[in-house]
């Protein structure tokens, strides 16, 4: 589903953030993604969804080569990526509802079709009785869960989540694994970028790690 | 800051409008005269009619001659003591007839008049038995250079107008771009295609130079009222003295141009932003 073929990626000329990665990423894999900071983790995630590209190297995704992708088929593949931010990046002015049903209005998707698909994602995520609640009103567990919520809403094949419980407490933190290993069980390919390879210890994974740019387990 | 961007664009317009209006007043003014003015030619006597044909057979046949009209010497000593009838009998008393026959060339109005009296004086000058000639061609070529003068001095102004226009467009939507980079970006994240982000910024542009423009038209309209009733009761009669406003077309004409540069302004912010993100 997702292959990488030596790919280079460097910020400056003296240091590369990524070095020669080469991976195969199957479909269904719940694949984590660890390593100190620095080690390129983020890098490698903004790569799949063409928020970064490779300096040298090639990367495919359903065996297209995504690093000549233009604007319009970038935008394409966004629809069809689900991606979850450590720091969620919700739109303050809409509320919950509204914030779960933009990748659907973007899809042109009818107001009848956007109610069912984001009232079904709502009780997935737990948090049916929140649809008009703006989401500086609620707590940091609740806003990472709308956050996955919209990124699953247009059914996607593959969730990027990098650091998704770096900015919450530990005791929220269980909770959001648990709930992308319950994606992940539904059939979703998932990639989890962590620091922390304890994290996903209740998950049956592949575990990815990165060290200064380079892949040096999987 | 959006209201500042279409007050400013109220009073971009209300200086266009203006710089028009009176360039159309003028030209429609020019044309007005151009319906006066002539060239007479005096035919000398014994050559009369030979003369006349030459002049209709050369200088009437022009496209831009509308009519030639041959007067007699004794039609022109009628016309004379019509207008001068206490004159009739220090005429009678004169020695020989002081009257000449003349043929009066009359010229289609149009911009170019000065330039076609200028050919047609030419061509008289060139044929015999043409005692003198009389023509306006002075003013004629003063009020043609008028005109091009006002029409490139309109041109150059409705250029720089409207790339203030743009300009003021572009800093507004772009200053709006910055207060929503969060959102955009979101947008962007999630799959919006550049063309689905830059809709609101487009609509917000043509709204803003639309609101400005009907803004302007207002002015325009109350001030024109103004003046032609000032006009009307100075110099009643005068054939500068019926201002004519925009017509439905010109208007609509307005609308349109003035819709793409808000839509234009607008879409070079918004794709600017997104270049660089």
């Amino acid at each position: 589903m997702i292959q990488f073929f030596h790919v280079y990626k460097s910020y400056q000329e003296d240091a590369p953030t990524l070095m020669d990665v080469n991976c195969k990423i199957e479909k269904g894999d719940f694949i984590s993604l660890t390593g100190p900071s620095g080690a390129g983790k983020t890098t490698l995630l903004k790569m799949i969804f063409c928020a970064e590209f490779p300096n040298e190297g090639q990367i495919l995704v359903d065996g297209n080569n995504i690093s000549r992708f233009r604007s319009g088929q970038i935008a394409a593949l966004r629809r069809s990526i689900g991606v979850v931010f450590q720091d969620f990046k919700l739109i303050p002015n809409l509320n919950v509802y509204e914030n779960i049903a933009v990748p659907l209005r973007i899809l042109g998707y009818s107001n009848h079709r956007v109610a069912h698909r984001v009232d079904m994602i709502l009780k997935l995520v737990g948090l049916e009785g929140r649809a008009k609640s703006f989401p500086m009103r609620l707590s940091g567990g609740e806003q990472q869960r709308i956050a996955i919520a919209r990124s699953l809403v247009n059914d996607p094949k593959i969730l990027l989540a990098d650091e998704p419980t770096g900015n919450l407490d530990p005791s929220l933190t269980h909770e959001i694994v648990e709930l992308f290993k319950e994606i992940n069980l539904r059939g979703t390919t998932v990639l989890f970028a962590t620091h922390d390879r304890n994290l996903l210890r209740a998950v049956r994974h592949k575990e990815m790690v990165l060290d200064n740019g380079k892949v040096i387990q999987l | 800051m959006s209201l500042l961007t279409t007050v400013s664009v109220a009073v971009i317009g209300v200086l266009f409008f203006g710089c028009l209006l009176v360039f159309q007043q003028w030209r429609s003014a020019f044309l007005k005269f151009g319906e006066q003015v002539n060239i007479i030619a005096f035919l000398e006597k014994d050559a009369e009619v030979e003369t006349k044909d030459k002049i209709f057979s050369s200088v009437c046949k022009e496209d831009y001659v509308q009519s030639c009209e041959f007067r007699s010497a004794e039609r022109a000593q009628e016309i004379f003591l019509k207008d001068y009838p206490e004159l009739k009998l220090a005429v009678d008393q004169l020695n020989g007839d002081p009257f000449l026959a003349s043929v009066h060339v009359q010229f289609k109005p149009t911009e170019q008049q000065g330039s076609a009296m200028t050919l047609s004086s030419l061509q008289l000058n060139k044929i015999p038995g043409i005692e003198h000639i009389e023509d306006s061609r002075t003013w004629a070529s003063l009020w043609e250079r008028s005109i091009i003068v006002l029409h490139e001095f309109f041109l150059a102004s409705g250029i720089l107008l409207a790339a203030a226009t743009l300009f003021l467009l572009f800093s507004t939507i772009s200053i709006v771009i910055h207060h929503r980079k969060n959102e955009i970006e979101i947008l962007n994240l999630v799959g919006a295609t550049d063309f689905g982000i830059s809709i609101p910024f487009i609509v917000q542009g043509i709204t803003q130079v639309l609101v400005g423009l009907g803004l302007s038209l207002l002015a325009i309209f109350f001030l024109t009222m103004k003046a032609r009733l000032y006009l009307q009761q100075q110099f009643a009669g005068a054939f500068f003295s019926d201002l004519q406003l925009f017509s439905w077309p010109q208007i609509a004409m307005f609308l349109g141009v003035s819709s793409l540069l808000g839509a234009f302004g607008a879409w070079i912010a918004v794709r600017r932003y997104l270049k660089g993100i």
